[in-house]
């Protein structure tokens, strides 16, 4: 029982540093497309190869690390709002100054009206890659030995 | 028998050096994350303390005994703009526009009512100022840098003369032999001075494509205004 509560803990604890993981990426990258010319690289217009690039890496590393898809497509679903927390985070960093002259809520919708398109498509493109992770993992038979070892799934091979 | 995707048996080996591919990754997301907050933070820090402070004195050259200008004399406004910085961004001044205006003192009077329906006007209580626009202009301006937390002070200079412009400077003449006539010195009329000043925050780009988002282009551009613009 002490066992199955402390496996299921390391489950929770592995899936939010994951979407956490993936929600940087999305946040970063939904920042970037919302103000490229104030980011770091900074570019006149969002570069769609960057965005690209940032978000199938970000969800190919994921799936190697996931263990199944349930848990993969849950972490793609968590990455949106941790990458809106993200995104919304950035954009109000000038607060800690005492110069940011527009309203916080003006802010947000912003972001969120802004970077729907990345949100929209982080998603599927997670779970695209992530599966492509999963059989990675599978193909070179990768399997967790560190704390955040989850028991196999006897379903699994 | 073996299930031949897996390679390496059902052993495998350790994930550990994909959490540490991984880790690493985080590492440069983060740090690209924190660069991209304290760049866009430093550009609303310039665009919010960045300050100017102009200074404008008009000179007369080629005049008579009694001060007033001769036929080829000279009307000159020196300007001096100071552009406060404490910013961490270093700025380049790419544009400024310059209006300067004396007040009519013949139409105000009722000396000149022909100039009167010409001229900018200035509410002053129940009164109505007129003022004749001497100086207007807008110019680009290149390699005028402005450090990084630091001031600098630039000097421009704008001259009218009966070859530049004819029309301009007769009535300029006429008005400060009006004032020479009236307070016995032809610079006493009063001047009202306009001017607007566009930075550029180094390291910026600007967005080209005219389907960009407005912000894109604003943002790395900071605008500033001093004086009263009596033609706006």
């Amino acid at each position: 029982m002490r066992l199955k509560l402390s496996e299921r803990a390391l489950r929770i604890a592995r899936t939010a540093l994951l979407s956490t993981f993936l929600g940087l990426a999305v946040g970063y990258t939904t920042f970037y497309s919302v103000f490229p010319n104030v980011t770091v690289p900074a570019s006149e217009e969002p570069s769609l190869p960057l965005i690209l690039g940032v978000l199938a890496l970000a969800g190919l590393l994921a799936g190697l690390m996931t263990e199944d898809l349930r848990m993969g497509v849950v972490q793609g679903f968590l990455s949106i709002p941790a990458g809106l927390v993200i995104a919304f985070a950035l954009a109000i960093s000038p607060v800690l100054t005492g110069f940011l002259e527009v309203q916080v809520d003006d802010i947000f919708s912003f972001i969120t009206r802004l970077g729907l398109p990345i949100y929209l498509f982080a998603l599927p493109l997670y779970i695209v890659t992530g599966i492509a992770g999963m059989l990675l993992r599978e193909r070179f038979g990768l399997h967790s030995e560190s704390f955040f070892a989850a028991r196999p799934n006897p379903q699994r091979k | 028998m073996t299930d031949p995707w897996h390679m390496l048996g059902p052993q495998g080996k350790s994930d550990r050096p994909v959490w540490l591919f991984a880790a690493g990754v985080a590492s440069v997301l983060l740090a690209l994350a924190i660069g991209s907050a304290l760049s866009y933070t430093s550009i609303v820090v310039a665009q919010a303390t960045v300050s100017i402070s102009p200074s404008a004195s008009l000179t007369l050259q080629g005049t008579n005994s009694d001060g007033t200008l001769t036929p080829d004399g000279s009307l000159t406004a020196s300007l001096a703009l100071r552009v406060d910085n404490p910013s961490s961004r270093v700025l380049r001044l790419q544009l400024l526009a310059f209006s300067g205006w004396i007040e009519d003192g013949p139409a105000t009077v009722g000396l000149n009512e022909s100039r009167r329906l010409q001229d900018d006007r200035l509410l002053d209580g129940n009164s109505t100022r007129y003022f004749y626009r001497v100086f207007g202009e807008s110019r680009e301006v290149a390699g005028a840098i402005v450090g990084a937390a630091s001031a600098a002070i630039f000097r421009f200079t704008y001259t009218l003369t009966h070859a530049l412009n004819p029309n301009r400077f007769e009535v300029a003449r006429n008005i400060t032999d009006y004032w020479a006539s009236a307070t016995g010195n032809a610079t006493a009329g009063p001047w009202i001075h306009w001017l607007r000043v566009h930075l550029v925050i180094e390291g910026v780009p600007v967005a080209s494509s005219p389907t960009a988002a407005p912000h894109l282009m604003t943002i790395g551009t900071i605008e500033r205004m001093d004086g009263t613009n009596l033609a706006a």
